[in-house]
């Protein structure tokens, strides 16, 4: 059985070898007619690169736009979303507003919520609005147009505020018409296809970029993002997609124990996919096996200890389930893939274990989307021991303190600022380091036994520089 | 709920450092709730102490340990121990404390107060167990726990911009009742004037009792 890549993506190009190399056959579809040719029990990954408008990452575009305008005229950009949107929109706003302002244009921006009280934030708002961009948050927004220029009614909770604009620019990111088709030919519903403002419940408002799921077993949607991903940073996520696909019970997934649950909601607030939320008997949290991203940031926060990964159980009742794959080969493939990550964390654990070597002195977790694909180049010739990790976030105070038993030093590396894909595993990752970090000195040991590092998917050489950095560390 | 924080992780080896097994008890409710000492915390707790190598540590973690029925487990790893650290409030603290005699307890947390979960590690006091609750006349805001000098007839002239002199990340008591009031269509209740309080329901009646004698097995007299 072969595995369909629908949609219109750029990645689509770099995805289909490097998901050939580890051993998943593709077939690539552009219309939903292509798609309607093949056997419907193909699992489909829908993949959709986000459209971002290009006036809020291209300063060359931005600057063409406002070209013709006067001096005075307002230039409005609207940042229609909520909190829980990505922040990536918000950073490249602050960017080019600043840019713009800069530029002696009386600059705008209105929008519905922000993360000005967010400290990575804090600095690049007032850095806008030293430079005259002015910020105006709103409850509600009506638009309209008038000879040739916009005009925006907004509330702000207070007062009503009206102005005109020649230039409103939508600061949002939509997925292409294509996907929709795609759904509706799928009998899918997207969920959330809209930052929508609002509810904070499980259908309503918790939405991310990142991760799209349709609710359907066979049937995954695979944002890509606006960002400038390395195609590399999105193949591990596929391959566990896909894992999910053809070996159902396979999946790590978060499973609470009903019986040690506290019901303090922790986990509910936290988790970036929605996927928990209280059960039916409303006595505990369970974790919604398709809406679990399996980054085990629940795992790593319940305080009652109560959240485990667990696989799924193999008894699906999804409609694919019923379409058993006949031949082994895929299944093979995936145990194959799992085997030479296997090897290559035996090859790493053992430094060159076979020559006799010291047995390693530092670990590190390394964060799949991230971190891992770098280690075996980034960390050729250091004596470390790797484990993945599904995110930052997965990494608890609890497994650095075990690894503290064996191993001299602890180092996590894990994905850059915006880049997480469970929204701020990364962030809580170094977070929890810094508090156990200042727990061991206060205990009097060397808290440079552990650090953390946040890396993108091209920086082996800083993946390099930290692990050498924590062997120094070391204390014995 | 009852809300707390773990004691300064240096101070808890002090006081744990003469004895060489220590039975850490976590507790199953409050103190898990707000994440200062639940099961998660004591064996993390655990792990962090047992780095020396110099003491032996066990968990236990009871539902509650302010009930006897849920301590069991407790009785029997104690008997093990040369000391018990409990990870509950005060009332978890003492009760286990009367229950071996023989064994020190030593409080892990420091008990905080009566509050609420307002995000994800965050909480804040809404009430101190006053004991004759008031919050009719008041809007639903608490003049007792959340005005900094639990002034009962408006706020005092340190009340600015809604928050209060004290420090001014908290909110003016006072400014959130008038508010409420005026929300509610209630302000006519700030004229009423709430005269000097009885305090023995309080603190200042010393320890107290409730009892319910509809429950009570056996006849009290007192």
């Amino acid at each position: 059985m072969k595995t369909i890549l629908a949609g219109k993506s750029r990645y689509m190009e770099a995805l289909r070898p490097a998901l050939h190399d580890a051993g998943f056959d593709t077939i690539a579809v552009e219309t939903v007619s292509e798609l309607k040719e093949l056997p419907k029990e193909y699992p489909v990954i829908l993949l959709q690169d986000t459209a971002l408008n290009p006036l809020i990452t291209n300063k060359k575009a931005a600057e063409k736009a406002i070209h013709g305008l006067e001096p005075k005229d307002l230039i409005v950009f609207l940042m229609d979303q909520n909190q829980d949107a990505s922040p990536y929109i918000e950073n490249c706003v602050l960017h080019i507003a600043s840019h713009l302002a800069g530029l002696k244009r009386n600059i705008a921006v209105l929008l519905r919520s922000s993360r000005a009280s967010d400290s990575e934030f804090d600095e690049r708002y007032r850095t806008a609005r030293k430079k005259g961009v002015a910020f105006v948050k709103y409850e509600s927004i009506d638009l309209g147009s008038d000879d040739g220029k916009t005009r925006i009614e907004l509330w702000d909770g207070r007062a009503k505020l009206t102005m005109e604009t020649p230039l409103c620019i939508l600061c949002e990111a939509s997925p292409a018409s294509e996907l929709y088709a795609f759904a509706d030919a799928l009998h899918v519903r997207t969920y959330g296809d809209r930052a929508v403002s609002g509810s904070r419940g499980v259908s309503g408002g918790r939405w991310f970029l990142n991760q799209g799921t349709t609710l359907k077993r066979n049937v995954k949607l695979i944002h890509t993002d606006s960002l400038d991903q390395d195609v590399r940073s999105i193949v591990p996520s596929l391959i566990r997609e896909l894992k999910k696909l053809y070996e159902p019970g396979q999946e790590k997934i978060a499973f609470v124990d009903s019986k040690k649950c506290a019901f303090c909601y922790t986990c509910y607030r936290v988790c970036p996919h929605s996927a928990l939320a209280p059960d039916e008997d409303n006595e505990a949290m369970k974790a919604e096996e398709l809406l679990c991203g399996g980054c085990g940031i629940c795992v790593s926060v319940c305080p009652a200890g109560a959240i485990s990964f667990r696989e799924t159980e193999p008894e699906g009742t999804s409609d694919f389930r019923e379409a058993e794959p006949d031949g082994t080969s895929e299944g093979e493939a995936v145990a194959q893939h799992t085997e030479a990550i296997g090897q290559h964390m035996a090859v790493m654990e053992q430094g060159t274990g076979a020559s006799g070597k010291e047995v390693p002195k530092l670990k590190i977790f390394c964060c799949e989307n991230s971190a891992f694909p770098l280690s075996a180049e980034a960390l050729s010739g250091i004596n470390a021991a790797i484990q993945p990790v599904a995110c930052g976030g997965e990494i608890s105070t609890s497994m650095v303190l075990e690894a503290l038993k064996q191993y001299d030093s602890v180092l996590a590396a894990v994905c850059s600022d915006d880049a997480c894909k469970h929204r701020d595993g990364n962030k809580r990752c170094t977070k929890q380091m810094e508090r156990l970090k200042e727990r061991l000195e206060k205990l009097g040991y060397n808290p440079n036994r552990i650090s953390s590092v946040r890396i993108g998917i091209t920086m082996a050489d800083i993946l390099r520089e930290a692990a050498l950095t924590a062997l120094k560390g070391e204390v014995r | 709920m009852i809300i707390a924080s773990q004691k300064p992780i240096e101070e808890i080896r002090e006081t744990i450092k003469p004895y060489k097994k220590v039975l850490i008890a976590a507790c199953g409710t409050c103190v898990t709730v707000c994440l200062a000492g639940g099961e998660k915390e004591a064996k993390e707790l655990a792990d962090l102490l047992s780095l020396s190598g110099d003491q032996e540590f066990r968990v236990v973690t009871p539902k509650r340990q302010c009930d006897s029925e849920f301590l069991e487990e407790f009785d029997k790893d104690v008997s093990w121990a040369d000391a018990g650290l409990s990870l509950a409030c005060g009332v978890g603290v003492q009760y286990l404390a009367e229950r071996c005699t023989g064994k020190p307890i030593i409080p892990g947390l420091n008990t905080a107060f009566m509050g609420t979960n307002r995000d994800a590690g965050y909480w804040t006091e809404m009430c101190q167990g006053c004991g004759n609750c008031v919050l009719e006349k008041t809007g639903g805001v608490c003049p007792v726990a959340r005005c900094s000098k639990s002034h009962f007839n408006g706020p005092c002239g340190g009340s600015s911009k809604g928050k209060c002199e004290v420090n001014d990340s908290i909110d003016c008591a006072w400014q959130l009742i008038y508010d409420r009031l005026k929300s509610l269509n209630q302000m006519e209740r700030l004229f009423e004037t709430i005269p000097p309080r009885d305090w023995s329901t309080s603190r200042d009646g010393g320890p107290r009792k409730i009892r319910r004698p509809d429950v009570a097995i056996e006849e009290v007299t007192e």
